[in-house]
């Protein structure tokens, strides 16, 4: 079913840890960090970007970040409203996107991503051209055109989520038996993910790759990860909610960018699982959407 | 045996209700897809108490042992999650118990409550309860900088067994487990939340021995830092209490409110099978 589902431009939202509004948060080894990043258009932050070397940020996010038409910046993803959870939980990677009011009527954009913990649980994010994005504000509505619900591949026992039809035909992966091959930039193993298990189904939220402490980024080599790349988790399970599962392979990609928190990082937002193992990760250091959604450059 | 710094603590009252349960219509999904009804979150449970299994009874979601107690204003709620220590004695102010005494064995959202059963009969939801609020800040002497002691009577910290040798705590544990299996609670805030033992792969049920955790277990978290917040550190250990039961919902299972953690070898963990707080608090 392809259906319309309208946003508006979030603003920016401070970090809020604890419920100690306008408080600095505290990093794992203890130092007080403002933690910029989640809402609001980003000039200069894209898909593609590395996750790392934002300073002061936190769960940064590209391009534009929205909301639903008629949802707020207060409370949590907990207790959405029913549009704002069929915005988060229908729109998908691919997702095309026109603006339909103010200076930039009429441009389009496509979706990247969607936010994890907290506030940011709400948003999703939004690749434009450069010169569109100056055309941009907060407030600023647009339509994006659902597309993605249901999408199933023929023969692979596992399921898929948050991928437009378009989006998964541009990956051209190939099934081996009921074998799905993806490729991917990154294996991460559970023992690395943190912050997001226990989380809500598929459709919805992130599980945090773990940023700290340094030593743990070091011995898994992921201090080059960038917004985009596509991963593997190993005996990761995220289809009716997130899980340790013995055996089970989750492929996501990671929207934001790096954590200081304890037990916090980039979010991986699944695009396909198998409890049984039927995915084979297919190391391809070019492995990001950026590529497939052919916004490299702009 | 250890010496704290307890003398110097503040001991404050702050005032809670003892909850009711609340539901939503529709079920819930579990882990594998099946719908289903959880309880036993919030209100006062009759035949669950610390000590008791967290596994095995009919449609358990995060079952709170005993009594659940807490307060819906905003500030005065936080000031009860931050100040309120596990071991820490409780008084029913009003109602047909009035006058009885508890202690907390937990806080998960609420904070989880023995009360002896024959004063649990005469308690209602919305009857008041006032906590002796004490343990923010307790520190272990000698170890003031490399164990960070979280949400503990000071009395209850010191009737744990914990042995101090060759410059290391050796605290006795029911059980230990690895990193991977903690769950959700992740990344939050220790003072204010625990965090699960999955128990929703069912392949590691006997691995880990899940099914014989009870509540008030002290149990050993390996890699586990929980200082200004909670995640990974390798070779840190972390010591905490399970306060509530099995869960199906993906990547939930006991809760652990973790009272004790170092990096660098510093606690030691000792198998005990009788390590349980309803033994140390003799209830």
């Amino acid at each position: 079913m392809k259906q319309v589902l309208l946003g508006k431009i979030a603003p920016p939202v401070m970090f809020v840890q604890g419920g100690l509004i306008g408080a600095y948060m505290t990093t794992w080894d203890g130092k007080p960090k403002i933690g910029a990043g989640v809402g609001g258009i980003k000039y200069n932050v894209k898909v593609g970007g590395s996750c790392y070397g934002w300073p002061e940020t936190e769960y940064l996010s590209p391009g534009v970040s929205f909301l639903g038409y008629d949802d707020s910046s207060d409370g949590s993803s907990y207790n959405m409203k029913g549009t704002a959870q069929a915005f988060v939980k229908y729109t998908a990677i691919g997702t095309k996107v026109t603006v339909v009011n103010g200076d930039g009527k009429g441009i389009e954009g496509v979706v990247t991503g969607k936010g994890g913990t907290g506030i940011s649980g709400k948003h999703v994010f939004v690749h434009f051209k450069n010169d569109d994005l100056e055309k941009l504000n907060i407030g600023d509505k647009a339509k994006f055109q659902q597309d993605g619900v249901g999408l199933e591949i023929e023969e692979f026992p596992g399921k898929v989520f948050n991928m437009s039809p378009s989006f998964l035909e541009s990956l051209e992966l190939k099934l081996d038996g009921d074998v799905l091959e993806i490729p991917v930039a990154k294996k991460v193993p559970a023992v690395c993910m943190g912050m997001g298990v226990g989380g809500s189904s598929a459709e919805s939220g992130n599980w945090c790759i773990q940023t700290n402490p340094p030593h743990l980024v070091e011995k898994y080599g992921y201090g080059d990860l960038r917004i985009g790349d596509i991963v593997a988790c190993r005996d990761v399970l995220m289809d009716y909610g997130k899980g340790y599962y013995k055996e089970a392979v989750t492929v996501g990609v990671v929207t934001t960018g790096a954590s200081d928190v304890a037990g916090h990082g980039p979010g991986v937002m699944a695009i396909a699982s198998s409890k049984t193992g039927k995915i084979k990760p297919i190391i391809d250091p070019d492995a990001n959407i950026a590529k497939y959604l052919g916004l490299e450059g702009n | 045996m250890i010496e704290t710094n307890k003398d110097k603590l503040v001991k404050m009252a702050v005032s809670a209700a003892v909850n009711h349960p609340s539901a939503r219509r529709g079920y819930r999904t579990d882990f594998d897809g099946n719908p289903r009804i959880g309880l036993g979150m919030s209100g006062v449970k009759y035949n669950v108490a610390v000590g008791d299994p967290t596994y095995g009874m009919e449609n358990e979601e995060h079952v709170e042992p005993g009594l659940s107690i807490s307060n819906p204003d905003k500030a005065e709620g936080g000031a009860l999650s931050v100040l309120a220590c596990i071991g820490n004695e409780v008084k029913m102010t009003n109602g047909d118990a009035k006058g009885s005494n508890g202690r907390i064995t937990g806080k998960h959202g609420s904070f989880i409550v023995h009360f002896n059963q024959d004063d649990k009969e005469n308690i209602i939801p919305g009857d008041k309860v006032l906590v002796k609020a004490w343990g923010t800040g307790l520190k272990i002497n000698g170890f003031e900088e490399t164990v960070r002691v979280n949400k503990i009577d000071p009395e209850l910290l010191e009737k744990l067994g914990i042995e101090m040798k060759d410059g290391k705590l050796v605290v006795p544990v029911t059980g230990e487990y690895p990193a991977y299996i903690m769950g959700s609670g992740y990344g939050m805030w220790p003072v204010t939340i625990d965090y699960d033992i999955q128990t929703t792969c069912p392949e590691v049920f006997d691995e880990l021995d899940l099914k014989n955790i009870r509540f008030g277990d002290v149990v050993c978290l390996r890699d586990q830092l929980n200082w200004y917040g909670r995640g990974y550190y390798e070779g840190a250990v972390t010591i905490g209490i399970v306060v509530h039961g099995w869960s199906k919902s993906a990547g939930h299972g006991p809760g652990i409110t973790t009272i004790l953690s170092s990096k660098d070898g510093i606690i030691v963990p000792k198998k005990d099978s009788e390590a349980n707080i309803a033994k140390y608090l003799g209830v």
